[in-house]
C-alpha cells in the first residue's frame, strides 16, 4: 500500500512538473524579410500560437498566413492570392524538438531545433538555431532561419523575380507563459 | 504635321498618367479597417462558435472580411508593436477573439470584464478567432 501511495505521489509530481514546464503564447511574432538591390520586403505576423515543452523538449508553432501584414497593400494582396494562396492553404505549422540543455532556472540557453515546417501544403525538414531564455514565470525564445520559396512550391512570377530574394529570412520571437 | 505632334504629346501624357497611377497603386499603404464599413456585426460568442463548429464554413463567411465584434475583455497583452486584446467567448478550450490592434489604438486603460466593440479583419482560427488591424468602435 505504501509503495502504491509513493508511486501515485511520484506520478502526480511528474505531471505537475510537466505542466509547469509547458509554455504557451497566442501572440508570438514571426517576421520575414526579403532583401534585394531593387526592393526590401518585410511582413510581420503577431498572432503566432506557440507551445514549448521544456520537459519533453518539444516545440510547436501554428499561424494563419493572412496574419502576415505588409506595409504595402498590393504586396499583401499578391502574397495571399498569388504566392502562398492563403484561401487554399490558410495555415503554416511547425512541429519539432530541440537539443541542448535548458535548465529550469533563469538564464539564456542556446538550442538546436529540428522539425518539420508545413507551408503552402508542402512539408519540409528544417533545422533552426534558437535561444531560449528562462525567466521567472515565463519563457521567451528567439530564432532566425532561411526559407526558400521554391522548396515549398511557391512560384514567383518572372516579372517580379528580381525583386524577391531566393532565400527569405524568417525571424521568430515568442514570450510564453506557463500552461495552466 | 501639327496633328501628329499633338498625338505624340497626348500619348506621352497618357503613358505618364498610367505610370503615375501604377506607382501610386504599388506604393499604396495597407488599408486598415477604420474607413471601412463592417461586413458583419456579431457577438464574440457567436463568432467563436461558428469557427469551432465548422471552420471551413466560417472561413467562407468571415475570412478576410471586416467584422465588428461585441464582447467583454478577457485579456490585454501589451506588445512592442501594438497590443492585443482577447475577447472572452464561451468554450472549454480557453479560446476567444484575438484582436491585434492597429497602430495608434490604445489598450492601456482597458479592464478585464469591460464590454467593448472592436472592428477588424478576420484572418481565421487557431486557438482563437484572429482579427488584425483592429480598432475600437465602442468602449464603455
Amino acid at each position: 500500500m505504501k509503495k502504491y501511495i509513493l508511486l501515485l505521489a511520484m506520478v502526480a509530481g511528474m505531471l505537475a512538473t510537466a505542466s509547469a514546464q509547458t509554455y504557451v503564447t497566442r501572440n508570438g511574432q514571426i517576421s520575414f524579410y526579403s532583401k534585394t538591390s531593387l526592393e526590401d520586403i518585410k511582413a510581420t505576423n503577431k498572432q503566432v500560437f506557440a507551445a514549448i515543452d521544456l520537459s519533453k523538449k518539444t516545440v510547436a508553432f501554428s499561424l494563419l498566413m493572412r496574419g502576415f501584414l505588409f506595409d504595402k497593400q498590393l504586396m499583401q494582396d499578391h502574397f495571399n492570392e498569388n504566392y502562398v494562396e492563403s484561401d487554399k492553404f490558410p495555415k503554416a505549422t511547425f512541429n519539432g524538438s530541440f537539443t541542448g540543455a535548458v535548465e529550469n532556472k533563469p538564464g539564456k540557453y542556446p538550442v538546436q531545433i529540428e522539425g518539420k515546417l508545413t507551408l503552402h501544403g508542402v512539408t519540409q525538414p528544417v533545422t533552426i538555431p534558437a535561444v531560449l531564455e528562462v525567466q521567472s514565470g515565463s519563457l521567451s525564445g528567439t530564432a532566425s532561419f532561411s526559407v526558400k520559396p521554391a522548396d515549398y512550391k511557391i512560384e514567383i512570377p518572372s516579372v517580379v523575380k528580381d525583386k524577391i530574394a531566393q532565400q527569405i529570412t524568417v525571424q521568430v520571437s515568442i514570450a510564453g507563459t506557463p500552461l495552466k | 504635321m501639327k496633328r501628329k505632334k499633338q498625338l505624340i504629346i497626348a500619348g506621352a501624357v497618357l503613358c505618364l498618367l498610367a505610370a503615375a497611377w501604377g506607382f501610386y497603386l504599388y506604393n499604396k499603404p495597407r488599408s486598415g479597417v477604420n474607413a471601412l464599413q463592417a461586413d458583419t456585426s456579431i457577438t464574440a460568442d457567436s463568432l467563436y462558435s461558428h469557427f469551432a463548429g465548422n471552420e471551413q464554413q466560417a472561413n467562407q463567411l468571415f475570412g478576410n472580411k471586416v467584422v465588428e465584434v461585441s464582447g467583454v475583455v478577457a485579456l490585454v497583452q501589451p506588445g512592442q508593436q501594438g497590443a492585443s486584446v482577447i475577447l472572452a467567448a464561451k468554450n472549454d478550450m480557453g479560446g476567444g477573439i484575438n484582436c491585434s490592434l492597429a497602430s495608434g489604438q490604445q489598450a492601456d486603460n482597458l479592464l478585464v470584464g469591460q464590454p467593448v466593440k472592436i472592428k477588424g479583419r478576420c484572418t481565421g482560427y487557431l486557438m482563437d478567432v484572429n482579427l488584425v488591424d483592429a480598432v475600437f468602435v465602442n468602449r464603455k
